[in-house]
C-alpha cells in the first residue's frame, strides 16, 4: 500500500493534467458525461472528487466469454443484522455488499496540496492527515475487475495467502481473509 | 429473520422477506437494484488494435508467461 501510496504522488507531482486519478489496474474509469458537466461543479480549492465503484459480477451462467463481460454491483451499507440476513453464509466475505473494497478511488487537482491515497486523499491540517472536502462525481464511476478471469481471481487470492499469518493479518481486510478459508 | 442463513436459497429468501415487510428501507437496499449492466465496451475504444480479449486467452496468456503462477497452481 505504502508503494502505491508513494506511486500515486510521485505522478501527482509529475503530471501535466489538471486532476490525477490514481487506480489500479484492474479498475476502469466509466463516464457517462464529463467532469466538467457535473452538476456540481468542483469549484472549491483541496476537494476530492470519489468515484464510487461498481464491482464486476461474473454472467450467472458461469461462462465468461471475454473480459470485461457481466453484470455490476454498487455498494450498500447494511446494519450488521441486516447483513447477516441478507448475505447469509457470504456475510463474512462480503464488506460493503463488494468482495474487494466499497470505497471507490478519489481523484485531486494535481495543484493541491493534497496527498492521493490508496482510495482516498487526505490534507495537512496543524498536527495531522486527515480527509478533505469530498465530492461525489455523478458523471463518472469506477468499475473494477476484482480477478478478471476466476482463474485470474484464484491466483491473486492465493498470492494473498503465500504470505505468513502475521503479514496477511496486516495486509488482508477481515472479508478478504474470509474469502480464503 | 435475523438468524444466519444456512444458504444461498434461505438468504435469498430472508433478503425477499425483508423487501415485503419493509418496503420503506428499499433505498437503503439499494444495491439490490443496481446490479446492472453497464455499456462499458472496450473495443468501441481500441477498434482494430484490440487484443484478444477473451477470457481463454487471458488464461492461457497467465500460464505461459508466468512461471511463479505455474508453481502456484502445481500446489493447489
Amino acid at each position: 500500500m505504502r508503494r502505491q501510496t508513494n506511486n500515486a504522488n510521485v505522478a501527482k507531482d509529475a503530471a501535466d493534467s489538471d486532476w490525477l486519478f490514481h487506480i489500479d489496474a484492474d479498475e476502469f474509469i466509466w463516464q457517462g458525461s464529463s467532469l466538467s458537466d457535473e452538476p456540481v461543479q468542483v469549484e472549491d480549492a483541496n476537494t476530492e472528487v470519489n468515484l464510487t465503484v461498481l464491482e464486476r459480477h461474473f454472467p450467472e451462467d458461469g461462462k465468461q466469454g471475454t473480459l470485461f463481460e457481466g453484470a455490476f454491483r454498487a455498494t450498500a451499507d447494511l446494519s450488521e443484522e441486516d447483513r447477516k440476513s441478507v448475505y447469509g453464509p457470504f456475510a463474512a466475505m462480503i464488506k460493503r455488499w463488494q468482495y474487494s473494497h466499497g470505497a471507490g478511488k478519489g481523484g485531486v487537482r494535481t495543484s493541491d496540496p493534497l496527498r492521493l491515497g490508496v482510495h482516498n486523499a487526505s490534507e495537512w491540517r496543524g498536527d495531522k492527515w486527515r480527509g478533505p472536502a469530498r465530492h461525489v462525481s455523478t458523471s463518472a464511476q469506477l468499475l473494477h475487475f476484482d480477478g478478471l478471469t476466476p482463474l485470474h481471481w484464484l491466483i491473486k487470492v492465493w498470492r494473498y495467502r503465500r504470505n505468513p499469518k502475521d503479514v496477511q493479518k496486516v495486509i488482508l481486510q477481515a472479508h478478504r481473509a474470509a474469502q480464503m478459508d | 429473520m435475523s438468524a444466519r442463513s444456512a444458504s444461498l436459497e434461505q438468504a435469498e429468501a430472508a433478503h425477499e422477506t425483508l423487501f415485503a415487510l419493509t418496503p420503506d428501507r428499499r433505498a437503503q437496499l439499494e444495491a439490490f437494484e443496481l446490479l446492472r449492466h453497464v455499456p462499458f465496451d472496450l473495443f468501441s475504444v481500441l477498434s482494430a488494435d484490440a487484443p484478444d480479449l477473451t477470457a481463454a486467452a487471458f488464461n492461457s496468456d497467465l500460464l505461459i508467461r508466468n512461471p511463479w503462477i505455474r508453481d502456484v497452481l502445481g500446489e493447489l
